[in-house]
């Protein structure tokens, strides 16, 4: 025995060697790459004048596009000695913003970036963006001949980066568009050929795409399965071009001149909602739905879907089950067009201007946008490259490409106020009306201008508060962290009886003090921010000096004047209702299930468990498609049973939304009822089985043993439960934000869904502090409430064992 | 009070241990009957199975006549307390022992009940009776003071009365008992046994106990059930269970120090006998035992109690005095005679660790065992 102990130290000791290289290794491999590139720089700083940092995204472009940029870069830099080039590209466009703001905010903006033509409003206002007239009037007296010929590009995509400081399209210069799509319908040419339409000409109008919708609509496949006329998606900006043919509009001149209410803008959404909610088949809807968005074209059981830009083409590309092409928006009382950009722009804050400059010149260089042409995501922005065989290609879908490119001239780029909430607001009370319908147009007009005109006329709107006073606020904070740390080392050096106890002491400050800063650090530092911030009215996206006193108007504002923040806090409520005592019941019932002796109860433990333990985002898409109206696994359980009593199941996230939609949410969450499980599982077990065999002796049967013994001697977990399952359930965020991104109208727009979009979308980091701050109260009350009511029902004797 | 029938009663577990074993056991009328035998010889198993707690998967049990193997304890109008005394933690004193008369009724006959008017006077009527019995009880046990406390604010012995008080305000027609005094200190332990014989004399009820401990079994039992390996080894009276074991397990399982079993044969000498084993050789006359005497000498196992050794006297068995515990009102000695060590049990008096001594052991207070490690006991 001796031997073999020895053996095990030794063998415990050689492991313990290997964790601590491990570790070592690990931090000089991190260090080692900051430092590789640190030395690299100061090695080459004779040669080195500039670094910039471009920010960009590839979302559909994937790899490809990432490759071109790539590319790009070097050759700049090998065009441009002494100058580096840091590429980022977080992924899709929302990391990309979310990895911008924090650039921004942290004051280390990218000298370029992308940016998207509906953001250029908002971030001239917050004043991020470098006018670029002066630069292009510099290059034009220089006659350098890699000045850019903005004569040479569609005239609406660089209107699209113009803005005034009010309006769109006129004023400065503010970004510089690579690429751009006009919108359309695609359509399937087998389902058209099938049903006897004739294919779209360029000049088609909204009577014959409803006819071919309705065509296509009536048709039924072998199996009975109706066809749909055609996907028609309610985006606020789709929604406009849709307005444009008809020659109206939801604003006048500007958006402090709202035309929405206008008959003749009314008439066409009402027409709109008709279509989708008064016939059957003929657009995607409640009650013939397959899946949302551009993949529903792919399914092959839609006539036509639409509007959309070049961006699905990727995608398209991959069909193979039919043949399919492109035809631009129908025209209604008048031919229109929108456009949808991006642009290179540079950052107000660059520290290196004129490189930055010379690189946005290098990057919508006609080579650059002829490289990315080929990809087939977007139009190039050069006339004469767009017009090039980079962009005209025959070989590959669709053959229809002048499609997208003869409206470009007289397209016109959808317009959005600097506050971006005007979008938001818009989307979702036209899908009221549009999606869920269970308003009317009218109706949800008048919501809209009820919401947007408290935004517009809330005090925290207008201009005039004092700057936030961080000089006096650091230094009162400074103070108390230094008195904080000044009683710590008293503590830590205090006296105390015998020299053991002294050194124990300090011994024990010592080892906690990695803990302790790392609280200060990323703890109490991060909440009293956000407890200063919720005071504060501040642009994420903008350095903290910029940042005003509000005092209270956050909280007056949200409790007093924004619908959208009680419409998600009922919401919330409403799914609590719900979640929690449907969700503690069914855990516990799986407890009880799993505490019986039987064989094989470790692997039925381990299935109600995994669940849990599966990755959020995949399983919320999953979910999506288990609640999908017609093919979805749940109505399609439901429908037989219910059929049974003359009912039909509801149209979870579409017209029921209103009923369903927060609860499927909480029916997606009894699912993961595993972890309750677990919890009541092992308080099952601690239930001495003397207890329920003394209960049986006292003549008590099965239910009545349960109920007045096992779950009295369960009470304190159960209240666990309770607690952590309320406060759970004011955290959904994942399932909503992937599963309906908190549509239709606002329905599923859950509290901190709500919080994020404040955040992050908006920018508004004092609203959405003072929405977290709100939340830690409601959860605090609800937990306090539980706390006394659960009084007297609480046993925790059982456990005084 | 009622009668118990135990008729070829076994348990097998689906692993295939035989807990019990054919178990033939006839329990009278407010008899104390206690179950004793080492860990693991099936007395639990049995007081379980008596309960309801565990099937039956042989025999059958029979209580006050009819069989009920497959009722419910539930069903079975016996109360029971446990080794942990298993009281209901949420819940005060008054009601763990009033919480065996609750809610008898179904269901159904309570909605009834509440749309009739007597149901008031008549739920008053039983609340009143129930507070009766458990006051009734708290005053036999001494426990009226701890009515309102809780179970975790009891001491050990507390809570062992408050657990015999739940089982006797059901008046069930058995108390079972799985060995309720292991968890006290020996002090209280004995001071529970008395207080426990007490109540079995005043209530009068059929008891069965179990209990692990041989003195506990004989200082409370009418009868003695000695159980190993499933088993029953013997049923009796203590007294019969000491002065006549059965065989040499009961025969080393009661009684402390334990019996000096010795291995030899058995002789006839002239009108008596000899017997001669392991150095040691005893005459003697026992009348019982001439039917055991053969022409050859027949091997036996003698069983001696300790304190039928007695130091002194001249028979001239020598022995040497290896090791003394004084207990004050007497002594154990243990001895070296022939080739093996023998434990007497004796009254003070002056002894030499090391010293000779003479040793006399009288044949007629023996036992006879026939040879092996399970001898049947031999004569009469």
């Amino acid at each position: 025995m001796p031997d073999g102990s020895r053996e095990g130290s030794f063998l415990s000791r050689f492991l313990r060697l290997v964790l601590l290289w491990a570790a070592i290794g690990l931090v000089i491999w991190s260090f080692g790459r900051v430092g590789l590139r640190t030395w690299r720089n100061w090695r080459d700083r004779a040669e080195i004048d500039k670094e910039l940092v471009v920010l960009h995204w590839s979302g559909e472009g994937g790899p490809e596009e990432n490759a071109i940029v790539e590319k790009s870069l070097r050759a700049f830099e090998a065009a441009h000695p002494g100058i580096r080039v840091r590429r980022l590209n977080p992924g899709d466009a929302g990391s990309f913003y979310t990895k911008l703001q924090t650039m921004l905010a942290a004051g280390d903006p990218p000298d370029l970036f992308y940016v998207g033509a509906e953001r250029v409003a908002s971030f001239v206002d917050m004043g991020l963006l470098e006018p670029l007239d002066p630069y292009l009037q510099a290059d034009a007296k220089a006659a350098a001949p890699e000045a850019i010929d903005l004569a040479g590009f569609f005239p609406s995509t660089v209107a699209a980066f113009k803005h005034d400081g009010t309006r769109m399209g006129h004023g400065t210069l503010y970004g510089v568009p690579k690429d751009f799509t006009t919108v359309g319908f695609y359509y399937n040419k087998d389902l058209f050929r099938k049903a006897g339409v004739p294919f779209p000409k360029d000049d088609w109008t909204w009577d014959q795409y409803i006819a071919a919708a309705r065509a296509i609509g009536t048709m039924k496949d072998a199996a009975g399965e109706s066809y749909v006329g055609s996907e028609f998606v309610t985006w606020p900006m789709m929604v406009r071009a849709y307005l444009r043919t008809e020659g109206a509009e939801v604003r006048g001149r500007d958006f402090d001149d709202l035309t929405i209410e206008s008959p003749a803008t009314q008439a066409a959404l009402d027409r709109l909602r008709g279509w989708r909610q008064d016939e059957t088949n003929t657009l995607t809807s409640g009650r013939s739905k397959l899946a949302s968005g551009a993949a529903a074209f792919v399914t092959g059981r839609v006539g036509m879907a639409g509007p959309f830009g070049r961006w699905v083409v990727p995608e398209y590309r991959r069909i193979r089950d039919f043949d399919w092409d492109y035809a631009p928006l129908p025209r209604g009382a008048r031919q229109a067009n929108v456009i949808a950009t991006v642009a290179w722009a540079m950052s107000a804050r660059s520290e290196n201007k004129p490189e930055a400059w010379q690189l946005l010149r290098w990057l919508v260089s006609p080579d650059m946008q002829a490289a990315n042409a080929r990809l087939g995501l977007a139009l190039p922005t050069i006339r004469s490259v767009a017009e090039s065989d980079a962009f005209l290609d025959a070989s590959q879908k669709p053959s229809n490409n002048r499609g997208f490119l003869d409206p470009a001239p007289t397209a016109e780029v959808v317009d959005w106020p600097s506050d971006p909430r005007f979008e938001q607001l818009l989307a979702g009370n036209l899908d009221r009306a549009l999606l869920v319908g269970d308003q009317s147009v009218a109706e949800a007009t008048r919501g809209f201008l009820a919401e947007w005109t408290a935004e517009k006329d809330s005090p925290l709107a207008k201009p005039g508060f004092p700057a936030f006073p961080w000089r006096p606020v650091t230094w009162v904070l400074s103070l108390l962290a230094a008195a904080v740390v000044v009683w710590m080392v008293r503590m830590a050096s205090a006296r105390r009886e015998g020299r053991a106890e002294t050194s124990e002491a300090r011994w024990g400050w010592l080892l906690a003090s990695p803990w302790l800063l790392g609280f200060a650090l990323f703890m109490a530092f991060p909440i009293v921010m956000s407890l200063l911030l919720s005071l504060a009215k501040w642009k994420g996206v903008s350095t903290l000096d910029t940042a005003t006193l509000v005092g209270g108007g956050n909280y007056l504002q949200l409790l007093g004047h924004d619908p959208r923040f009680m419409t998600s806090l009922k919401v919330t409520l409403y799914y609590t209702l719900i979640a929690v005592p449907g969700g503690q019941a069914l855990a516990l019932l799986a407890a009880v299930l799993m505490n019986q002796k039987i064989g094989g109860i470790h692997f039925f433990r381990a299935a109600w468990y995994l669940p849990s333990v599966l990755a959020g985002v995949g399983v919320a898409v999953l979910w999506r498609w288990i609640f999908d109206t017609d093919g979805g696994l749940m109505n399609m359980a439901l429908r037989p049973l219910l059929g049974l009593f003359g009912g039909s199941p509801p149209d979870w996230f579409g017209k029921d939304a209103a009923t369903w939609g927060a609860p499927a949410f909480a029916i997606m969450g009894f699912w993961t009822v595993g972890g309750g499980m677990m919890i009541y599982l092992a308080g099952l077990q601690a239930v001495p089985e003397e207890l329920l065999e003394a209960a049986r002796i006292d003549r008590l049967g099965a239910f009545a043993r349960f109920f007045r013994v096992t779950l009295p001697m369960l009470s304190p977990v159960i209240l666990f439960n309770l607690i952590m399952s309320i406060i759970g359930s004011f955290q959904v965020f994942t399932q909503a934000f992937v599963m309906t991104g908190g549509g239709p109208g606002d329905l599923t727009r859950f509290y901190v869904l709500n919080l994020y979009n404040q955040a992050f979308e908006f920018y508004e980091m004092g609203y959405a502090s003072a929405m977290a701050w709100i939340l830690l109260l409601i959860t605090l009350g609800l937990t306090m409430l539980t706390l006394r009511g659960s009084r007297g029902l609480v046993h925790y004797e059982g456990l005084k064992r | 009070m009622a009668t118990i029938d135990l008729n070829g009663v076994g348990k097998t577990y689906p692993g295939g241990v035989q807990a019990v074993r054919g178990a033939d056991l006839r329990i009278g009328h407010g008899e104390f009957v206690v179950l004793v035998g080492p860990s693991g010889c099936g007395k639990s198993t049995l007081l379980r199975m008596i309960a309801g707690l565990e099937t039956i998967t042989a025999g059958t049990l029979a209580i006050d006549g009819s069989v009920v193997n497959d009722v419910p304890p539930q069903d079975r109008d016996i109360a029971m307390v446990f080794q942990n005394y298993a009281l209901y933690p949420h819940m005060d004193v008054r009601t763990n022992m009033a919480f065996g008369l609750l809610r008898r009724r179904k269901f159904a006959s309570r909605l009834r009940a509440l749309l009739s008017p007597a149901y008031a006077s008549g739920r008053t009527h039983e609340r009143a009776e129930i507070d009766r019995r458990v006051l009734q009880a708290a005053r036999v046990l001494g426990i009226e003071h701890l009515l309102q406390r809780k179970p975790a604010a009891l001491s050990g012995g507390q809570r062992q009365r408050v657990a015999v008080g739940r089982a006797m305000v059901r008046e069930p027609k058995v108390f079972l008992f799985d060995e309720p005094l292991s968890n006290l200190d020996a002090k209280l332990r004995v001071e529970m046994r008395a207080e426990l014989r007490m109540l079995h004399r005043r209530l009068g009820a059929t008891m069965i106990y179990v209990t692990h401990d041989q003195e506990e079994a004989m200082s409370l039992g009418d009868r003695v059930v000695v159980l190993k390996d499933g088993l029953i080894q013997q049923a009796a009276t203590p007294r019969q269970v000491y002065d006549r074991p059965a065989n040499r397990f009961v025969a080393e399982f009661v009684g402390t120090p334990t019996m000096n079993m010795v291995e030899g044969t058995l002789e006839a000498r002239g009108t008596g006998m000899v017997f001669r084993g392991q150095g040691i050789v005893i005459e003697g006359r026992v009348d019982a035992w001439r039917s055991l005497i053969e022409p050859r000498p027949r091997p036996v196992v003698l069983g001696i109690r300790p304190e039928h050794v007695q130091i002194g006297g001249g028979t001239g068995l020598q022995a040497t005095v290896e090791a003394v515990e004084h207990y004050g009102d007497r002594m154990d000695v243990q001895l070296r005679c022939g080739d093996r060590s023998v434990t007497a049990r004796c009254l003070p008096q002056p002894l030499q660790e090391g010293g000779m001594v003479n040793l006399t052991v009288d044949l007629a207070r023996t036992h006879l065992f026939e040879p092996g490690n399970a001898g049947l006991r031999l004569g009469e």
